[in-house]
């Protein structure tokens, strides 16, 4: 659907396809993308995992959009895009997590997540959107990014926290997922109360988006300047 | 607080969860910076650490060599004397002038030991007073007309800790040492000066001055290190050094350190 809101200067042929906070959210997507395989060779583990993820949410987010214009549903894409997210992310906190108890911790917490998400995507079926599935992994990427500030806390080093990669995937991952939890069982609570669903729940879920892309482009930015002095003081 | 409807608290406490957030991550900036600067104290501590014992290893070194000198080399060289005087007086004109001169030459060698060795050892420095040491080495180097010097003292009393008093002598070594090696100055003058809050060690050259690389440096390389040495030595007495050097305008040093 075209909304008549649109500014004046935006394409009409680019409006049929996608609004204009939808195109700058997927630009920042793409260039985080791109921008991490440029400086691919000079990060660390655990952010070349977290390229490839950006980059698997890229194609995902393109797949959805040409969904929505061939079947007019783009939920399917979520139910497998949210467990490849389960692992990607357990694979980058178990990189950045210094404890080997904490290492196991968060590998097994991923497992349980993943398992949940996929019988929860057997039983409700494609069709449905899988909120449960975003709640759980909200759940997990919120322990874990509160214990990477634990971790950055307690291991500091000579430079300043905002230029240090981890803290800029901790905000990030802890902005979005602590509004995304919220949003989302505050929408469990509206639709069980019969209540319309708010206007602001969807620019807000946007808005919340950059702030996710945006972090992870500062932090590939960040790590891909200095990545050793960062991992000498960890290890 | 009453709420109109749900649909407001829902608002509010979407609000109250944002804000809380925010100051989630203000606090974590706040606790990073709390345990950086105590990092960067620990970190300092134990530099300074490092430092005291380099320095304690110094002086132990140099009061054995002291020791030794006095000791071992001051005795041998009094004994070649003592056997030299013993010799028989039947000895031919020429050899009779070679034991003279000889002895002449061990006088001076033993003077020169008991100088030295009273140099290196810093235990009796603090009591017969910072002033009379520099003076009489300064003495010494005037002597040999190596070089011009003039020595300027303006206190009665020092008022300085002893391992203060080994430092700062220490330090007027250092500067003497490369004013004498590597200055090409001719002239090399002191100003001791003491209120009763603080005490200062000037020192001014006319040599050559000292490379601008050399003065910024901040690692020891295979020569050069008796700049590293006096800027440790002060900071480990929280003094304050200042040198100033240009290429043939000479050096001036100033050292300031508060009486505590």
């Amino acid at each position: 659907m075209i909304s008549t809101s649109f500014p004046p200067w935006y394409p009409g042929m680019l409006a049929a396809l996608v609004s204009p906070g939808y195109l700058f959210y997927y630009l920042i997507l793409l260039s985080g993308s791109i921008y991490g395989y440029t400086k691919f060779n000079r990060l660390s583990r655990a952010f070349k995992f977290l390229v490839i993820l950006v980059s698997l949410i890229t194609i995902s987010e393109t797949i959805s959009r040409i969904l929505a214009y061939t079947i007019t549903l783009t939920v399917p894409v979520y139910h497998f895009l949210i467990p490849l997210q389960i692992i990607g992310y357990t694979l980058i906190f178990k990189e950045l997590f210094l404890s080997k108890n904490i290492q196991k911790a968060i590998i097994g917490i991923g497992f349980f997540v993943l398992i949940t998400s996929i019988s929860k995507s057997i039983v409700s079926g494609l069709g449905s959107f899988p909120s449960l599935n975003i709640t759980v992994l909200s759940l997990q990427l919120i322990l874990s990014s509160l214990y990477l500030f634990y971790q950055i806390v307690q291991n500091p080093t000579e430079r300043n926290i905002f230029n240090i990669s981890q803290f800029w995937l901790a905000v990030g991952t802890l902005v979005f997922y602590a509004g995304t939890f919220t949003i989302f069982t505050l929408s469990e609570y509206i639709i069980l109360k019969g209540y319309q669903m708010p206007e602001w729940k969807e620019p807000l879920l946007t808005i919340l988006n950059y702030i996710l892309y945006g972090s992870y482009f500062v932090s590939f930015y960040l790590e891909s300047r200095n990545p050793q002095a960062e991992h000498e003081i960890h290890k | 607080m009453k709420f109109i409807n749900d649909i407001e608290f829902l608002l509010f406490f979407g609000t109250v969860m944002a804000l809380i957030l925010i100051a989630f991550i203000i606090m974590i900036v706040i606790l990073y910076r709390r345990s950086q600067l105590k990092i960067l104290l620990e970190r300092q501590r134990f530099q300074q650490s490092i430092l005291e014992t380099e320095v304690e290893i110094q002086e132990q070194t140099l009061h054995n060599i002291s020791r030794d000198l006095h000791d071992n080399f001051g005795q041998i060289a009094s004994l070649i004397k003592i056997n030299l005087n013993l010799l028989s007086k039947d000895q031919s004109e020429i050899d009779e002038n070679r034991i003279s001169e000889s002895k002449d030459l061990l006088t001076k060698l033993i003077g020169d030991i008991k100088v030295l060795s009273s140099s290196l050892a810093a235990e009796n420095l603090a009591k017969q007073g910072l002033d009379k040491r520099i003076e009489s080495d300064l003495e010494r180097v005037r002597r040999t007309g190596a070089i011009e010097v003039d020595f300027l003292a303006n206190y009665e009393d020092q008022g300085l800790k002893p391992e203060e008093t080994v430092f700062l002598y220490r330090i007027f070594q250092e500067i003497l040492n490369n004013a004498l090696k590597h200055s090409q100055a001719s002239r090399f003058e002191v100003h001791l000066e003491s209120s009763a809050a603080e005490f200062s060690m000037k020192f001014t050259d006319n040599g050559i001055g000292i490379k601008a690389d050399k003065l910024q440096s901040k690692n020891r390389g295979l020569s050069g290190n008796g700049l590293i040495n006096i800027r440790e030595r002060c900071e480990m007495m929280d003094a304050q050094c200042i040198i100033n050097s240009k290429p043939n305008a000479g050096t001036q040093i100033s050292i300031r350190i508060s009486k505590s």
